[in-house]
């Protein structure tokens, strides 16, 4: 019989597949936080910009000023879990790509026009009025698209035994996998999820405010972690949903079956009910940033334990087909060690870079211009006249110094302190 | 063959060429740009200039949401293009390159962490020389990744010793490296000397227009006139094999004029506006400069995707993604055979046309669609047998163009044939002998051109003489098909060959 898959390539996988896993896994999950927040924060974004008072257009504004930034960093980290997938399961991911071409070859500009349209927002967010939730929809449209087909892609890589009827059928790659039952609850699983990360990104924010304004602050917070709870919930129910879905085999590796499989189910299981649990807590504590630094990180683990759980159920799947453990390794270890110690400089220029910005926060009016502003001189006059609002899409409120901590939300934090 | 090809009605390769050409004309901007940027920071502030630094700002804003927003992701654009239209390529490329891509996406991440922080702290508390010096990074890192991903595309043109070694340097450090990362350099500065023209032609302000046309300009024309005798020294760098693509193939002479033609226009115009007529540099004249600047990036990307055929990966892998080790197989056991993704298995007369298109479909889709469109194969078969077209599919490697083989048997060969010329147009072809000439010789011959020239082999010849040979040609020499034309068209190209031999010296 024919094997219906392409066959793995001549030339050996250049790294041992643990390592390649660990990476996919890693740089994967970074992905999915940023991609979370796009599509997380457009929707809340649109919800709060119909809802439409104050303080409800204070907290749009604060999600659609970083999407941006945050769509930069999501493409960033989604191009290296792109390269390691295609390392470790070319001939599937590359035929179900194929299957799916056009569809797939539109994300492309899909996505140039919500980034363009993100970046639009946020510089125009006041003088966009009426627009505002209508195109934030729009771009929820567009950015669930892009999941939509990634979905479909992941999926119907499981099956290659319909990859040649499929194709047959029609070799101008409008193949998506609607007869699936997974496809559905796979997508709404992230789209939840992506909510739920919004939500708490906005109480993790509220929360760092509330000194400051503190009915905004406190209004935010409770706001975002109920977001949070509620998606949480929700997702609980559809996550079981996509379980039982699941071929036997598949279900089964994650129940014993499989031991990271398992381990992976059970630790997230109880580090989602863990970071629902903190949530809920500060929602009524008077100093919640604990719990919500706490739920957040019960929310990386159950985050990293399902992309586990997705790549043992890959595995599962294709088992009979392609057994990525016994594909031929010849590791690079020479340009595998230049590759790390290039990523720890970059690592190390990164938190150089980072301190740059944080000290160097934009000046957003005359009034609270600091000391020791060191531009070109051209600027004397007034900062207010230097145009730099125009820079890039930026956060208002009065620029504060000091310390803060965080990673790449820093870039509009400024407010924060 | 081992990969389903994706059937795209105006032919895939239209979307690579597209995506790639607009990914390169960004991305080298992006690098070139980078420098330009923090040189001209540093101009501005030793000389203390606040209108040049207030425009430099805005070009910042421009450059940052330009190579973010499409120079990122059409980049991403790429990967996905090559994955869909050459995943056999792809897949060896990322096995043996997935550490070169790994170390340029690490720069890739300073890049863009830099240019935000770059683009965020022109007017901050942060110093002058710190804000250089994230310039400087930036600059570093767009750089570095440009160093990377020259040597895979270089690579795919001039594997050189890696085929015998398999070796990643020899991989990575490949004949055409170096004058190709010359090239490329030089077209970073072409762009980003361009841009800075494009954007400084909307300021309202004379004297800084002025200033910029001088400054930029003499980047771009610089390195524009830098680029012609670079551009010699990459053609000259390659295998004969390529260098003689360049000379045989129509297109590729074309693409190398348009090249020459492009460039040096850049040069003179940019010169003209940044020595003797700064107020012209208006809009439209702006946007002519970035027009020809896109020829110029488009020009190198055709003939660096020419000068390579017929294959993907020089030596191992052809266009058709057919690897060069499996070529005798296949010719021997059929496409059919080897291809997983076919609905006919066996050629019957009553399949043949089907058989026909999905064999066309595999071998030939890379770069011909079937009935209309560039490249289109039917429209040129008019008035031709399905037993001559059958003998050229099958001797495609050594017809005019730079084809790979056809990687079937004779018999696959004729199928697809029979598939063209159902969708060839019908009607009366001319009989005359030049006409003739031209529809059966044609394809594989020049009369004294370069090609294979055969005018001078018929002098002193009688048209019968000639007559016979052509009757016989088969076996004369089997690499040529056998004459299949009827005995009209025999004569009249006879007497037609017997008149350009008498001219032959």
């Amino acid at each position: 019989m024919i094997t219906p898959i392409p066959p793995v390539d001549a030339i050996p996988v250049p790294a041992p597949i643990w390592f390649l896993k660990t990476l996919l896994y890693v740089t994967f999950l970074i992905h999915v936080i940023f991609m979370n927040l796009i599509l997380g924060g457009n929707l809340l974004a649109a919800v709060f910009a119909f809802k439409g008072k104050a303080k409800h257009l204070a907290a749009a504004r604060r999600l659609v000023v970083i999407l941006p930034y945050v769509t930069a960093f999501a493409i960033l980290f989604g191009v290296a879990p792109l390269l390691f997938v295609q390392v470790l399961y070319g001939p599937l991911f590359y035929t179900s790509a194929i299957l799916l071409g056009t569809p797939f070859i539109l994300i492309i500009p899909v996505l140039i026009t919500a980034y363009s349209l993100m970046y639009a927002m946020a510089r125009w967010w006041e003088r966009l009025g009426d627009l505002r939730p209508w195109l934030s929809l729009v771009n929820l449209f567009l950015l669930g698209y892009i999941g939509f087909v990634w979905v479909n892609i992941f999926t119907l890589m499981l099956e290659p035994d319909r990859f040649k009827d499929k194709y047959l059928a029609h070799p101008g790659g409008w193949q998506l996998n609607l007869v699936d039952p997974t496809v559905l609850p796979r997508f709404l699983h992230m789209f939840l999820g992506a909510i739920a990360v919004t939500g708490l990104y906005l109480a993790i924010r509220g929360a760092r405010r509330i000194r400051f304004e503190p009915e905004q602050g406190r209004w935010q917070f409770r706001s975002g972690a109920t977001w949070f709870a509620g998606a949480t919930i929700v997702n609980m129910v559809v996550g079981l949903w996509w379980l039982v879905d699941l071929p036997k085999d598949e279900m089964t590796a994650l129940m014993g079956g499989n031991m990271f499989g398992s381990i992976a189910l059970g630790l997230g299981l109880l580090a989602g009910l863990a970071s629902l649990a903190l949530a809920l807590l500060g929602i009524n504590s008077l100093k919640p940033g604990r719990y919500l630094w706490g739920a957040a990180c019960a929310l990386v683990v159950t985050l990293l334990c399902m992309i586990v759980m997705r790549d043992v159920i890959r595995d599962a799947a294709l088992r009979t087909y392609y057994d990525v453990a016994r594909t031929a390794t010849h590791p690079q270890w020479g340009a595998i060690g230049l590759f790390l110690v290039l990523f720890a400089a970059a690592i190390w220029l990164s938190v150089f870079m980072l301190n740059v910005l944080k000290k160097g926060a934009p000046v957003d009016n005359g009034a609270t211009r600091g000391p020791g502003l060191t531009d070109s001189g051209v600027h004397k006059a007034s900062p207010a006249e230097s145009g730099i609002r125009k820079l890039l899409p930026s956060d208002s409120g009065p620029i504060k110094a000091g310390p803060s901590t965080s990673g790449v939300h820093r870039l509009d934090d400024q407010d924060d302190q | 063959m081992n990969y389903p090809v994706w059937e795209v009605v105006f032919g895939s390769r239209w979307i690579i060429a597209v995506i790639g050409v607009i990914h390169v004309f960004i991305a080298q901007f992006a690098v070139g740009g980078g420098l330009f940027l923090v040189l001209t920071e540093g101009r501005a502030r030793k000389s203390e200039d606040p209108a040049l630094l207030e425009w430099l700002k805005k070009h910042t804003r421009f450059f940052t949401f330009l190579t973010l927003v499409f120079g990122a992701t059409t980049g991403v654009g790429i990967w996905f293009t090559i994955g869909l239209i050459s995943p056999e390529a792809t897949s060896h490329l990322i096995h043996l390159f997935v550490w070169v891509w790994a170390i340029e996406w690490v720069f890739f991440l300073v890049e863009i962490l830099a240019i935000i922080v770059y683009n965020r702290t022109w007017v901050s508390r942060v110093s002058r020389r710190q804000h250089m010096l994230i310039g400087w990074i930036y600059f570093a890192a767009a750089y570095l990744s440009l160093v990377a991903i020259n040597g895979i595309l270089a690579f795919q043109l001039t594997p050189g010793r890696w085929l015998a070694d398999h070796s990643l340097l020899s991989a990575f450090f490949n004949p055409s490296y170096w004058s190709q990362l010359i090239v490329r350099s030089l077209i970073c500065v072409v762009l980003a000397g361009l841009y800075a023209l494009v954007t400084v032609s909307w300021s309202k302000d004379r004297i800084l227009k002025a200033e910029v046309a001088k400054y930029a300009g003499t980047w771009a024309w610089s390195a524009a006139i830098l680029l012609l005798p670079a551009g010699y020294w990459f053609v000259r760098s390659l295998p004969k094999a390529n260098e003689d693509l360049v000379r045989l193939i129509a297109s590729v002479r074309e693409a190398s004029l348009l090249f020459l033609g492009a460039t040096a226009l850049v040069a003179v115009l940019v010169l003209v506006v940044s020595t003797v007529w700064p107020r012209l540099l208006g809009k439209p004249y702006a946007l002519v400069l970035l027009f020809m600047g896109l020829c110029v990036v488009g020009s190198t990307e055709w003939v660096r995707e020419s000068v390579r055929k017929p294959y993907t990966i020089t030596d191992y892998l052809y266009i058709n993604h057919v690897a060069v080790r499996d070529l005798a197989r296949d010719r021997k056991e059929g496409m059919l055979a080897a291809s997983l993704w076919v609905g006919e298995k066996t050629i019957t007369p009553s399949n043949e046309a089907a058989a026909g298109k999905e064999l066309f479909r595999i071998a030939c889709s890379a770069c011909h669609n079937a009935v209309s469109g560039s490249n289109a194969v039917a429209p040129r078969l008019k008035g031709l047998d399905a037993a001559f077209v059958g003998g050229l599919v099958y001797r495609t490697d050594l017809m005019r163009g730079g084809m790979p083989p056809f990687p079937g048997t004779q018999q696959e060969a004729q199928a697809v044939a029979r598939y063209l010329l159902e969708k060839a147009p019908r009607g009366g072809v001319p009989r005359d002998g030049a006409s003739v000439w031209a529809r059966r010789c044609g394809p594989c011959h020049t009369l004294a051109g370069s090609f294979r020239p055969v005018g001078s082999f018929f002098k002193g010849q009688r048209p019968d003489d000639i007559a016979a040979v052509i009757e016989a040609i088969n076996s004369v020499n089997d690499k040529m098909p056998p004459w299949s034309g009827s005995q009209a068209e025999e004569k009249a190209l006879a007497k037609f060959l017997a008149a350009q031999g008498g001219r032959a010296k």
